[in-house]
C-alpha cells in the first residue's frame, strides 16, 4: 500500500486525565498512521495518576498542555486554539485508530465543502461488543440515532424532535479547524457528554457540512474514570442529566421546536432518571443512601440544567481568541515516528504493546474462519484462535472475521475479531441449494467486510480455510493475496458420509476452483497434501504448497506430569479423548481393552468425548450407543471403564494431567492434535500409523504407533507401554520435548508469518512487474 | 430446459455479484416512499379536510402555530431527501470506484493476452449474460455491433427500463401543482347570517391561501432543485451500473480468451466451464 499523498497536516488532540496507560497505547498506536502529516496534543486534565511521567517518556514528540479543571469541552477549546493542523481530531485516550485513520479522514477534507467529519467507532473490550457509532444522527431535543446503515437509513429517525443532523461522537471526530473556531468551539458548559453533539448542530446551524462517515475507524475499549466506572451503573449520570436539559433547551429553541414539547421531554428525562434511581435501588445495584443521592443530584441538575439553558449565554471561546487562533498560520510539528516501521501493534484492551519490537515491520494478517472461540470451538477456529494468538505474540496485527448474530469487534486472545452477519440478500439463483446459497452469501460478506479492513486497517493479506471457502468471493474480487488453509475438505466429509446431492457436488466443486486459483496453499501434514491430491487432483509441485503442522499453547512446566517411576500408581490410568465414531477407531479400543486388562487387572479407560454413534449409522445398526454396547459385550469390565462425555477445556486439561498413558486409534486424522495435547502434560501416547499421526508421534521415542484397526496390535501397545513404568516416564518427557522444539502455536505462527511475507513480496514483485 | 448449474454459473454470478453489489441499493427507493409518505401526511395536516379544526383559529384556516409546525415538517422533509441524495452520491462514487477497479483489471488481463488480431468483440450468446440483466444483455448487444456499428451515447439507448419506480416517484412528489391548495367553500349551516358568515370566512380563507400559496412556491423550488439532484444521481446510478455490468461481460470474455490461450500455448489448465 502506498503511503497517503495528501498535503493536508492534522493536529491530533487526546483529552486526558487518570489513564496513564490506555494513553501511552494510544500514542504507540498512533506511530502506526499511515498518513504522515500530524502533530499530537495531549491537553492533561487535573490527574492523579502516571499520566505526566508517561508523557514525559514522549517529550519532544507530543506537545503537552494543561487544563485546571475535570472539563472535556474546556479541554478541547485548549487543544484547538493550540492546533496548528488544517484539520483537529479528537480522538479519546482509551482508543486506538485504525492504521489509515487519518489518511481515510484526509481524503475527506480534500473535498473543501466538508467542514467536520466522525469515523466510526468499535467498542472492543469483550464485556461490551456493540458497534457504538456509524453515521449518526442528533435531534435538536438531544435524541440520538448513533447506528446507521447509511444515510437513507429510518428515515425519519426514530425519537423526539423535528430536527436531525448529523453529528459524531467524540471519540472519533475531526473538523476543520477555522471552522470549528469560527462557532467559537466547545460549549463549557458541557463538562462531560453531548459537547459532541452540540458542536455538530451548532455547525449546522452555521451553514458548515458536518459528514460522518463509514471508513476512519476507531477501536474504543472504554477505561474508567472519574465520571464513571467503566462497565457498571456507577457513573455521575447527573453530569449527563444537566447537559441533556440544556441541551434540549438550547438547541430545541434554535431549531424552532414548540416550547412545550422541549418542557415536556426535558421533563421527562429527568423523571426517568428519577425512576432510574429507584430501579437500580430494587435490582441491588445502589445502596440506598447512592439511591438517595443520584435522586437528589439528578433534581438538581435537571434544575441547573433548565436556568442555564434559559438564561445567560454560552461559554464558548471568545470571539476576539478565536479569531487571533485562525488567523494564526504556523506549520505543524511533526509527530516523529521513532519506533516505526518495526513498532509491534498494541493491545487496546489490555493496554500495552503485544510484543516486544522486532527487526521488521509487523504484518498486518486477516484470518477468517465460519466460527470462531469463545463462542463456537470447532477445529478451525480452534487451530484460527491459535494462529492469531501465535501472531499477537510476535507483535503482528491480526483481524479474525467470522460469523455472528450481530456486527461487533472485540480484541481476544490477541486480535481484533470482527463477527458480521450474513444477509441472505444475494445469489437468489441458488436459494434452491441451501448449501451453497449459504455458502456464497457468507463468502461475500466476508468480502465486504475484508474491503472495510483494507479501506481502515491496511490488512495485507488474507487466510482462509478451505472449509466454507470463506475467502472465495475476496479472491475473486482479487483484493488481496489469499492463502487456503487445508484441513478437512467439503467434498472429502460429501465423499464419507455419501451425500452425492446437487447442492454438495457444487460446493464441493467450489473448494476445488478456490484451491486452483489460490496464491498459495497451507496443509497442516503432508498426509493433507496427499489427501488433497486425491479428492482434488492438485498435486504438491502444481500449486504452491506448504505444510505447516498445527501448534498448541506449551502448559506450564509446572503441569507437565510424568509418569512417577518412583511411586507408581496403584490404578494406572489410560484415556481416550475423541467423539465416539468408528473413525475415531473406538471399537478397536473397545476390542483391546478386555486384553489390556487380563494383563494388567488394576488399569481403568477414561473415555472423553461426546457419543456420535447416531450420526455414523452405530445405533442403526446395533440399537444402541457405544457406551452401551461396550457394557452389554463385556460386562465382566465394564467397571474399569469410565465414560464421560463432552467435558470443558478446563476438565479436559485436567484429565491430560492425571492419566498415565494416552490411546486414541483413529483410523484417520489429517493431523491429530489430540496426540500434541496428551504430550503437552508430558503424557507417551498410542495411535495408528494413519493420515497425519506418524507426523506428530514418533514411534518408539514419544509412543507407539500400530496399524490402523490391528486390535491385537493395540493391545499389545499398551500392555507393553503400562509394564515399562521407565518407558512411560521417558516417552512422556520426549514428547513434550518434541513439542517444544516443533509443535508450540509461536513456531507455527512464526511458519506462517514467513509464508504471509513471500505471499505479499510475491504479489507486490507481481503488480510491480504488471506496472 | 433446466439445466444444472456448473461451477463456472457459480463463479459467473459471483461476478455479477461483484459487478453491482455496490450499486443496487433498495434502501434508497424505500427512503423514497419513506419521504412521499411523510410529505403527503404533512400535507393533509396542513390542508387535509378538518385542518385545524379544534383550533381557536379554524374559523380563519391554519393558525400561525400550525403553519409553523407545518415548516417544521416541510424542513424534515427536505433533510430526508438531501439524506437520501447524499447516500445516492455516495454509491455513485463507489459504483465508479468499483468500474475503476474493474476496468484496471481489464486492461491488466488485455496486457497478459497474446495478441491474437482479434479487434472485433466476440459473439457472446444472451443467455450467458447473468439471468435477469437486460441492461448487461442490451450492452452486450452494442458491444457485438462492433466498433462502426451504430451505437448511442448512453448505453441504455433501447433498453426498456425495468425499474422506473424511484424517478416516477420524485417527480410526481415534487410536480408544483402538489403543492397548490383549493379553496374549501363549505356551507356553515347558519340560518340568517349563514351567508354572510360564509362570505367573511372565504375571506379570511382566501388570505391564508395567498401566503400559503407563497410558502408552496418557495417549497416547489426548493423540491425542484432537490428533485433534479435526486434525478441526477439516480441516472449517474444507472449509467454506473451498466457500464460495470459491461466491464463485467469484458472481464469474462478476456478471462474465456486468456484461458483458450494459456490451454493452446503452454499446455496450462483452461478454466473449468
Amino acid at each position: 500500500m502506498t503511503p497517503s499523498t495528501s498535503p493536508l497536516g492534522f493536529s491530533v488532540v487526546v483529552n486526558t486525565i487518570d489513564r496513564a496507560k490506555p494513553l501511552d497505547t494510544l500514542l504507540r498506536s498512533l506511530e502506526q498512521q499511515s498518513h504522515p502529516h500530524f502533530e499530537v496534543i495531549a491537553v492533561v486534565g487535573p490527574t492523579r495518576d502516571d499520566t505526566l511521567p508517561v508523557l514525559e517518556n514522549w517529550r519532544g514528540r507530543v506537545e503537552v498542555l494543561r487544563c485546571p479543571e475535570a472539563n472535556l469541552s474546556r479541554s478541547r477549546n485548549i487543544g484547538l486554539l493550540a492546533a496548528r493542523g488544517d484539520v483537529v481530531a479528537f480522538v479519546d485516550d482509551d482508543a486506538v485508530p485504525s492504521r489509515r485513520w487519518l489518511e481515510q479522514l484526509a481524503r475527506l477534507f480534500e473535498d473543501e465543502s466538508v467542514d467536520a467529519t466522525g469515523g466510526m467507532v468499535y467498542c472492543v473490550h469483550p464485556m461490551m461488543p456493540i458497534v457504538q457509532h456509524r453515521i449518526g444522527l442528533v435531534s435538536s431535543l438531544a435524541a440520538q440515532d448513533d447506528v446507521r446503515e447509511g444515510w437513507a437509513d429510518s428515515l425519519p429517525p426514530p425519537g423526539a424532535g423535528s430536527r436531525w443532523t448529523p453529528r459524531m461522537m467524540g471519540t472519533n471526530m475531526a473538523f476543520r479547524r477555522r471552522t470549528l473556531l469560527g462557532i467559537g468551539g466547545f460549549d463549557e458548559f458541557f463538562e462531560w457528554v453531548y459537547d459532541d453533539a452540540d458542536v455538530a448542530l451548532r455547525l449546522a446551524d452555521a451553514g458548515a457540512i458536518v459528514e460522518p462517515v463509514r471508513e476512519a475507524v476507531v477501536y474504543h475499549a472504554p477505561a474508567s474514570s472519574r465520571n464513571r466506572e467503566a462497565y457498571t451503573w456507577n457513573f455521575r449520570s447527573w453530569i449527563q442529566t444537566k447537559s441533556v436539559v440544556y441541551f434540549m433547551l438550547r438547541n430545541g429553541r434554535m431549531a424552532g421546536e414548540d416550547p412545550r414539547d422541549v418542557a415536556w421531554w426535558a421533563t421527562r428525562f429527568v423523571h426517568g432518571r428519577w425512576i432510574l434511581g429507584g430501579l437500580l435501588r430494587k435490582q441491588g445495584k445502589l445502596s440506598l443512601p447512592g439511591s438517595l443521592r443520584m435522586r437528589a443530584m439528578e433534581m438538581f441538575a435537571g434544575a441547573s440544567g433548565a436556568i442555564r439553558g434559559l438564561r445567560g449565554t454560552r461559554r464558548l471561546i471568545p470571539g476576539d481568541v478565536a479569531a487571533a487562533a485562525a488567523l494564526r498560520s504556523a506549520s505543524i510539528r511533526p509527530f516523529p515516528r521513532e519506533s516505526s516501521p518495526n513498532a509491534p501493534g498494541v493491545d487496546p484492551v489490555a493496554a500495552r504493546p503485544l510484543a516486544p519490537g522486532g527487526d521488521r515491520p509487523p504484518l498486518r494478517i486477516c484470518l477468517l474462519s465460519h466460527g470462531y472461540p469463545p463462542w463456537e470451538v470447532e477445529g478451525v477456529g480452534r487451530h484460527t484462535s491459535l494462529m492469531a494468538r501465535g501472531l499477537s505474540e510476535l507483535g503482528h496485527v491480526v483481524h479474525v472475521v467470522t460469523r455472528g448474530e450481530r456486527e461487533s469487534t472485540t480484541f481476544l486472545d490477541g486480535a481484533f475479531v470482527h463477527r458480521i452477519r450474513t444477509p441472505l440478500d444475494r445469489y437468489r439463483r441458488f436459494e434452491g441449494m441451501p448449501d451453497l446459497f449459504h455458502t456464497l452469501n457468507e463468502s461475500h460478506a466476508v468480502r465486504e467486510k475484508i474491503r472495510r479492513l483494507v479501506l481502515n486497517d491496511d490488512v495485507q493479506v488474507v487466510d482462509s480455510p478451505l472449509w466454507k471457502v470463506g475467502g472465495l468471493v475476496a479472491l475473486r474480487a482479487r483484493d488481496l493475496p489469499v492463502v487456503v488453509r487445508v484441513q478437512t475438505a467439503n467434498k472429502q466429509v460429501a465423499e464419507i458420509q455419501e451425500t452425492l446431492s446437487e447442492d454438495a457436488r457444487l460446493v464441493g466443486d467450489l473448494e476445488q476452483s478456490f484451491l486452483e486459483q489460490a496464491d498459495h496453499l497451507v496443509a497442516n501434514s503432508l498426509a493433507t497434501v496427499s489427501a488433497l491430491d486425491r479428492v482434488y487432483g492438485i498435486a504438491e509441485g502444481a500449486r504452491p504448497v506448504t505444510v505447516i503442522p498445527h501448534g498448541i499453547v506449551p502448559v506450564e512446566e509446572s503441569r507437565v506430569r510424568p509418569f512417577p517411576v518412583e511411586r507408581p500408581p496403584t490404578r494406572p490410568t489410560v484415556l481416550f479423548v475423541g467423539r465416539l465414531e468408528r473413525r475415531k477407531g473406538i471399537l478397536d479400543l473397545f476390542a483391546a481393552i478386555p486384553e489390556v486388562l487380563r494383563a494388567h487387572p488394576m488399569a481403568r479407560f477414561v473415555i472423553a468425548g461426546a457419543d456420535n454413534s447416531r450420526n455414523d449409522g452405530f445405533q442403526r445398526s446395533h440399537g444402541c450407543d457405544y457406551p452401551t454396547h461396550f457394557r452389554r459385550r463385556h460386562r465382566g469390565v465394564a467397571d474399569s471403564v469410565e465414560f464421560l462425555g463432552t467435558v470443558t477445556d478446563e476438565q479436559l486439561d485436567d484429565l491430560y494431567a492425571e492419566c498415565d498413558l494416552f490411546v486414541a486409534p483413529s483410523l484417520y486424522e489429517s493431523f491429530g492434535l489430540i496426540y500434541l495435547e496428551a504430550m503437552n502434560f508430558g503424557k507417551p501416547v498410542v495411535g495408528c500409523r494413519a493420515g497425519g499421526i506418524p507426523e506428530v508421534v514418533a514411534h518408539g521415542e514419544t509412543g507407539l504407533l500400530v496399524e490402523p484397526g490391528a486390535r491385537t496390535a493395540l493391545a499389545e501397545a499398551i500392555v507393553s507401554l503400562l509394564s515399562q513404568p521407565k518407558l512411560l516416564r521417558d516417552m512422556g518427557l520426549a514428547g513434550r520435548a518434541r513439542l517444544l522444539e516443533r509443535f508450540t502455536h509461536v513456531q507455527m505462527a512464526e511458519r506462517f508469518a514467513e509464508l504471509y511475507r513471500a505471499v505479499i513480496g510475491g504479489a507486490g514483485a507481481a503488480a510491480e512487474g504488471a506496472s | 430446459m433446466n439445466v444444472s448449474p456448473g461451477v463456472g454459473d457459480v463463479l459467473a454470478e459471483v461476478d455479477f455479484e461483484l459487478a453491482q453489489g455496490i450499486v443496487a441499493r433498495p434502501e434508497l427507493r424505500r427512503a423514497i416512499r419513506d419521504i412521499r409518505r411523510l410529505h403527503e401526511k404533512n400535507r393533509h395536516a396542513v390542508f387535509g379536510p378538518g385542518a385545524g379544526a379544534g383550533d381557536e383559529a379554524s374559523a380563519n384556516g391554519p393558525s400561525p402555530a400550525e403553519l409553523r409546525s407545518a415548516l417544521r415538517r416541510q424542513f424534515q422533509v427536505d433533510d430526508m431527501i438531501l439524506a437520501v441524495l447524499g447516500e445516492a452520491v455516495t454509491a455513485a462514487e463507489e459504483s465508479r470506484k468499483e468500474a475503476r477497479r474493474l476496468a484496471a483489471l481489464v486492461r491488466e488481463a488485455l496486457a497478459e493476452m497474446p495478441d491474437d488480431g482479434e479487434g472485433a468483440p466476440p459473439e457472446v450468446p444472451a443467455e450467458s449474460a447473468p439471468a435477469g440483466s437486460r441492461i448487461g444483455r442490451a450492452v452486450l448487444g452494442a458491444l457485438s455491433r462492433g466498433k462502426d456499428g451504430p451505437r448511442g451515447d448512453d448505453p441504455l439507448d433501447g433498453v426498456e427500463d425495468e425499474e422506473p419506480d424511484a424517478e416516477q416517484d420524485v417527480e410526481w412528489a415534487i410536480r408544483p401543482e402538489r403543492l397548490q391548495v383549493a379553496m374549501d367553500p363549505r356551507d356553515p349551516g347558519l340560518p340568517l347570517v349563514g351567508s354572510l358568515f360564509g362570505r367573511f370566512r372565504n375571506a379570511l380563507h382566501s388570505r391564508v391561501l395567498i401566503y400559503t400559496g407563497h410558502l408552496g412556491e418557495k417549497q416547489t423550488e426548493v423540491n425542484q432543485v432537490l428533485g433534479d439532484h435526486l434525478l441526477r444521481a439516480i441516472s449517474s446510478l444507472r449509467r454506473q451500473h451498466a457500464s460495470i455490468d459491461a466491464l463485467r461481460l469484458r472481464v469474462a470474455r478476456v478471462e474465456r480468451r486468456l484461458a483458450e490461450a494459456l490451454g493452446r500455448g503452454d499446455g496450462g489448465r483452461a478454466e473449468k466451464d
